[in-house]
């Protein structure tokens, strides 16, 4: 399949572009997409993406990535996605390598190649692109060459340990700088003509990246990891690279906009990086510490720049949680001058329930109509406070409240299933929270007329995640969430039944989630016989299948269970444990210990809590 | 001072695979970037004074699309036609601006230059002339209430047929309007279903637009 030019992709695709849908994602052209000559960089870089181009092309990292690196004239940056089941059937018929968009060349005939890995579930398909590219899929069987380096990088890399045995290094935390630096090194070795295994070494030594074959794990008898030494001159701890000045990192100033409609199809600012918050359950809020935010200024400049390349109707902006900003009101309001003059149309998601004031709502309620989202995450406050969503109960009326006189009536809930110390008390309170709102949308004199009041209840079972207090917690097994549904649905109010919609996401999905989360290298052999049999896209619950995974799993003979649903010491050796991504072991450990007693964390700005970042970038965080 | 332009454009190469409801969006975002004065409907949700002529299928090519925009300030054709072009994506290239002279519907035909790919041109044209020479050429078309005979022959024009070394290349002229459509896809698939034709992946592309009396639509 290799050696084929991008003119004969070309003549080969066209036949076969009408017979699938929505053949624009699958043919690049679109306005900000840049295409350079590649005869002229010194280093191509093939960005891949593993999942479609509709979800791919509607995330910000490669947004930002794609500009920066083609901003540098001797680097190219193409973009690459997971092609749909019709396509990849296609290709695979007649011979198609999986190629890159801009100048439709096969990945194999890139000099890098990167994942972004923004969840576990999209593991088997980067086994299925690699395929498709017709490279190996076992780093080991790369041979020497220094072409096709796989890397990736992205919040799953945090514990990269399943996919250890697929990719020749991972680069950990924010990537602006990393990423430019990893390349030049690429550039210098290329030229001087060294080997993959020349590269690699030198590459680690930069700071944030891993080269996983690089370090050694053995196991003790119960499975257990026993210890990872490093087995050349390399860091026995890897530590991720944050971006120390946030408001002067590089942001494009437009973006490719897509001919096809995709998932978040708008112009995006990036307002803040981190979380003050410390909810236990959440992995980004511990991963991407500390938190650092744009000015005003900044965020409108870019917010400017950005309307007026991409022509984009709407604009939203991207955070952990946007009313966290310190200067939200004079942001608010300069935005939303920015986009009236613009015609643009601003869109506000992950606002907090408890940071809606009266004032923030009167503006942000000129620009939104239909409907109002919470996250409230637990039915109790006790269950709150053991997770440390400061939210309260008042807190959580108040903005219904707020949100009803205001003319919403759709209101949208997320909870979680399964969490650390959770009872049936807990459960019930899911159905009462959602209960309440509806009494509440009755009571309330200014209420929108002719409309009635919808709840949806969206329920995820809890996951733990590595590098967060919750990460020595078992996963809730099957038997355990099926009572806890039975629970709910009998817990509801049957007056107000037809008001409350309950959905829930499949368990064996969140536990195939939980097993990849805290998974170590074993897992590798698994994710193979699981692509084998046929996984892909396993985050799209109609193209999921259990069955291959299960069968992927006896095969190599593991069990899910001793991943999902075991508790871990707090000495355990975690598979991520030679990682460093600035939060101490200790720090959650504490953190830990008080979610079992019911007990909150202040978030970081009115308290810190010592969680190791501000030592380790050398500077407290405010 | 409200004024109307026309635009005529080509849809080319990779831009041959947007959509028609795609193509309206990319031109929505391309008149933002190129800051047209463009003018908007009245009522809650206003939306651009943007109108399209005679949609072109999925996968052909044109030499010959026209769009409509309503401005709210007069801006002379040349500065319409340049701050387009800046903005618009690859194979989407601006031929002219000018002052709108017929209505869309008197749209009626349009001419296509059809490219078959094959080994033997010759032998493919005379298999072309045989079929088109037929007495009637009756072909099922999808109607909103099930299926209609249409007898393509006495709505198509053949206007040439030229051999290349490997391909026949047909011009033909067919009908465009909104009663009477016919795309001439339907029209060498049919031809297709002798199995002794053989030829590769057609390509399409749109020449003209005319009036009823089939003078130029403008
Ligand atoms: S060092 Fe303190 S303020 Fe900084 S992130 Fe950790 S807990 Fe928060």
């Amino acid at each position: 399949m290799k050696g084929l030019s991008a003119i004969s992709i070309l003549s080969k695709i066209e036949p076969l572009l009408l017979r699938v849908q929505k053949p624009s994602q699958y043919i690049g052209g679109e306005t900000g997409s840049i295409v350079k000559d590649r005869e002229k960089v010194r280093v191509s870089f093939a960005f891949c993406f593993p999942d479609t181009y509709e979800i791919g092309m509607s995330h910000l990292g490669m947004k930002i990535l794609y500009g920066l690196i083609n901003q540098r004239e001797e680097f190219c940056c193409e973009r690459v996605f997971a092609p749909d089941t019709d396509f990849e059937e296609l290709m695979r018929e007649q011979n198609i390598p999986l190629y890159a968009l801009e100048s439709l060349t096969p990945v194999a005939d890139f000099d890098m190649i990167g994942f972004t890995l923004q969840y576990e579930l999209a593991y088997t398909n980067i086994l299925n692109m690699l395929d498709l590219a017709g490279i190996p899929i076992y780093a080991k069987d790369r041979g020497e060459s220094l072409d096709k380096m796989i890397f990736a990088g992205g919040p799953c890399v945090c514990n990269p340990e399943p996919i250890a045995d697929f990719f020749d290094f991972f680069i950990l935390g924010e990537g602006e700088e990393v990423n430019l630096e990893v390349m030049d090194l690429y550039a210098q070795m290329k030229e001087k003509g060294a080997s993959r295994s020349e590269f690699l070494c030198e590459a680690a030594k930069i700071e944030g990246i891993y080269v996983p074959s690089l370090y050694y794990v053995s196991y003790n008898e119960n499975g257990t990891i026993k210890t990872v030494q490093p087995l050349e001159n390399v860091p026995k701890i890897v530590r991720k690279r944050i971006i120390k000045d946030f408001d002067k990192v590089y942001y494009p100033d437009t973006f490719v906009v897509p001919f096809t409609e995709i998932v978040h199809d708008r112009s995006v600012v990036e307002v803040l990086r981190g979380c003050i918050r410390g909810c236990r359950f959440c992995q980004a809020g511990f991963i991407y510490r500390p938190f650092r935010e744009k000015s005003p200024d900044t965020i409108c400049s870019q917010a400017a720049d950005l309307c007026r390349n991409t022509g984009y109707e709407e604009l939203s902006l991207s955070s952990l949680s946007t009313s966290d900003h310190s200067e939200i009101d004079e942001m608010l309001t300069k935005l939303l001058e920015v986009t009236e003059e613009k015609r643009v149309s601003m869109s506000l998601p992950s606002l907090r329930v408890d940071n809606f004031s009266d004032a923030l709502m009167e503006k942000i309620k000129r620009i939104r109509k239909s409907g109002l989202t919470f996250a409230p995450e637990a039915g109790t406050q006790r269950l709150r406070d053991v997770i440390n969503k400061n939210v309260s109960d008042e807190e959580i009326m108040n903005t219904a409240e707020i949100a009803f006189s205001g003319g919403y009536f759709n209101v949208k809930l997320y909870f979680m299933m399964g969490l650390p110390t959770e009872t049936d008390d807990d459960i019930a309170g899911i159905a009462d929270i959602a209960d309440r709102i509806i009494e509440l949308f009755f009571k309330n004199p200014d209420r929108p007329r002719g409309k009635m009041v919808q709840v949806s209840v969206s329920i995820a079972t809890f996951v733990p995640k590595p590098f967060t207090p919750f990460e020595f917690e078992p996963q809730a097994t099957e038997e355990e969430v099926r009572h806890k549904q039975e629970h709910l649905v009998s817990s509801i109010n049957p007056r107000n039944a037809r008001r409350i919609k309950v959905s829930w996401h499949e368990f064996r999905i969140s536990q195939l989630e939980g097993v990849l989360a805290r998974g170590d290298r074993k897992l590798s052999d698994v994710i193979y016989e699981a692509w084998k049999n046929g996984s892909r896209f396993d985050s799209w619950s109609d193209r999921f299948k259990w069955e291959c995974w299960e069968a992927a799993f006896e095969k190599c003979g593991i069990a899910p269970e001793f991943y999902a649903s075991r508790r871990r010491d707090y000495d355990e050796i975690m598979p991520g444990d030679h990682l460093n991504y600035m939060v101490d072991k200790s720090f959650l450990i504490r953190e830990h210990k008080k979610a079992l007693r019911a007990e909150t964390t202040q978030h970081c700005r009115k308290n810190c809590s010592g969680c190791g970042v501000n030592r380790e970038v050398g500077r407290s965080c405010f | 001072m409200k004024t109307t332009v026309r635009m005529k454009f080509t849809k080319k190469g990779r831009a041959k695979y947007i959509s028609h409801l795609d193509l309206m969006r990319c031109f929505q975002r391309c008149i933002r970037r190129a800051e047209l004065p463009i003018a908007y409907s009245e009522g809650f949700h206003p939306h651009m004074q943007i109108v399209f002529a005679a949609a072109l299928s999925l996968g052909f090519e044109s030499d010959y699309e026209v769009i409509e925009l309503g401005l709210s300030e007069a801006l002379s054709f040349d500065e319409v036609q340049s701050r387009m072009q800046a903005v618009l994506p690859d194979g989407i290239d601006v031929i002219s601006c000018y002052e709108p002279k017929h209505k869309m519907g008197q749209i009626a035909y349009a001419e296509y230059d059809i490219i078959l790919p094959c080994q033997d041109s010759e032998k493919l044209l005379l298999q072309w002339n045989e079929f088109i020479s037929q007495e009637k050429i009756i072909v099922e078309k999808k109607t909103k209430r099930g299926f209609r005979e249409m007898d393509l022959k006495e709505l198509t024009e053949c206007l040439s047929e030229e051999t290349r070394e490997n391909a026949l290349v047909l011009k033909l002229r067919l009908p465009a309007g909104s009663t009477v459509n016919v795309n001439p896809a339907l029209l060498v698939e049919e031809f297709r279903k002798n199995e002794q034709v053989l030829f590769d992946f057609p390509k399409y592309c749109r020449k003209k637009l005319l009036c009823n009396e089939k003078t130029e639509f403008f």
